[in-house]
């Protein structure tokens, strides 16, 4: 699952800035947003993404800055909301 | 918009001073509340030294040239009574009726608007921090008439909280406590409910100066380089939303007029990033124009170095660009 979100991320952010090297040589601890490659309107659409990916839902409550600033913390959050819905 | 951090906000004080203008109007006239705002202002010369001095030189910066050093400490007294007023009206906009609202917080320009929702889509009131606190009498101004307005802060819970004894004083007068922040969407980086609110055709009033954001845009502003948040307009387009500039203009305690504008339009043909880019230095260009007439309004004013720090915005650390 890591590596499936990791490459969902990065592909999602290479279609949305094709000519950027910033999204072409990302790294997992980078910062996402300090780079400005991931502003509010892109985390809307990659939490839609990884909602229906992988069949989880993301509260209002997680969307927050710490959950999304890097791919590392992106597969976290992904790994916990997995591991919710299967101890369920 | 200038707001109490949440830590300070779920600790509401016993008492304040507003609690009295609160229980006395409209017994207290509004000139009453004025005049005791302009004492307030003089006594925070001396309690928020640091602020006053910060808002002077920033205001000196903007005349430079243009106006004597008299004029920036006259500014700067302006800036902190109009500072107080706005508060008092906060406090009070629970108690104003129709005719009162009307008076010191007119509309104007609503044609826009109507004209906007008839699209079937919902629409952001684009407002700024001139006079912003007055937005949250915007929202009873189009409440009363209808509108389905509803108010955003980068916030959980809202600014200003009641005092306790505000508090028992509402519950005896039968109104809900914090009346004024019903309703309110809390969006900061996470823009769901803000798509939400727009897909159900509401008019939500935001900030297009606002600090605290993911995404900015280069825009010339009171003839410096500054960066304006992109979130609103990016998220309206997104959506299909017009934008209506919504500027609070005027003078706090005489008239602060709720001016709807002409909508702000992408160029046509233009891609995503470039119609935003576009869409906000259009914003940039009114707002210009707007503080320049009214500059003692400007709440951004009481952070040292204001338009530094604007043009520096993108700098901020992650774990601070968000803190409010």
């Amino acid at each position: 699952v890591v590596a499936s979100v990791e490459a969902t991320v990065t592909g999602f952010l290479q279609a949305h800035y094709p000519d950027n090297p910033d999204a072409r040589a990302l790294v997992q601890g980078a910062s996402l947003l300090r780079s400005g490659l991931l502003d509010s309107m892109a985390a809307y659409e990659l939490v839609g993404i990884l909602e229906r990916r992988y069949g989880i839902e993301i509260l209002d409550a997680e969307i927050v800055p710490e959950n999304f600033d890097s791919i590392r913390q992106i597969e976290g959050l992904v790994a916990r909301k997995l591991g919710d819905a299967s101890r369920r | 918009m200038p707001v109490a951090s949440s830590a300070e906000a779920s600790r509401p004080p016993l008492i304040s001073l507003a609690d009295l203008v609160y229980l006395l109007y409209p017994v207290l006239p509004i000139r009453a509340v004025r005049a005791l705002a302009r004492l307030q202002a003089s006594w925070f010369r001396v309690t928020e030294r640091q602020r006053w001095r910060a808002v002077r030189a920033n205001l000196a910066a903007f005349m430079e040239g243009t106006a004597g050093q008299g004029s920036a400490d006259l500014l700067t007294r302006r800036f902190f009574t109009y500072r107080q007023i706005r508060r008092a009206f906060i406090v009070l906009g629970p108690k104003l009726d129709g005719a009162s609202l009307d008076r010191f917080f007119p509309l104007e320009g609503l044609e826009h608007l109507d004209r906007a929702l008839a699209a079937e889509r919902g629409v952001v009131l684009l407002g700024s921090h001139l006079n912003s606190m007055c937005g949250f009498l915007a929202r009873y101004q189009l409440q009363r008439r209808g509108y389905d307005a509803r108010l955003s802060l980068p916030v959980d819970e809202p600014p200003f909280l009641e005092s306790r004894v505000r508090r028992l004083l509402d519950r005896l007068a039968g109104r809900p406590p914090n009346a004024i922040f019903d309703g309110l969407l809390r969006i900061q980086f996470n823009v769901r409910p803000l798509m939400r609110a727009l897909a159900e055709r509401a008019a939500v009033l935001m900030v297009g100066d606002g600090w605290h954001s993911s995404g900015f845009v280069e825009a010339e502003l009171l003839g410096r380089r500054v960066l304006l948040t992109s979130g609103p307009i990016g998220a309206a387009y997104a959506a299909g939303a017009p934008v209506i500039p919504l500027f609070c203009d005027g003078i706090p305690g005489e008239c602060v007029r709720l001016c709807l504008e002409e909508p702000i339009l992408p160029p046509p043909g233009a891609g995503p990033a470039e119609a935003v880019r576009v869409m906000v230095r259009d914003f940039a260009g009114r707002l210009d124009r707007r503080l320049r007439a009214n500059p003692a309004c400007w709440e951004h004013w009481q952070e040292p170095h204001a338009l530094d720090e604007m043009a520096r915005l993108s700098d901020r650390p992650v774990s601070t660009r968000y803190r409010v």
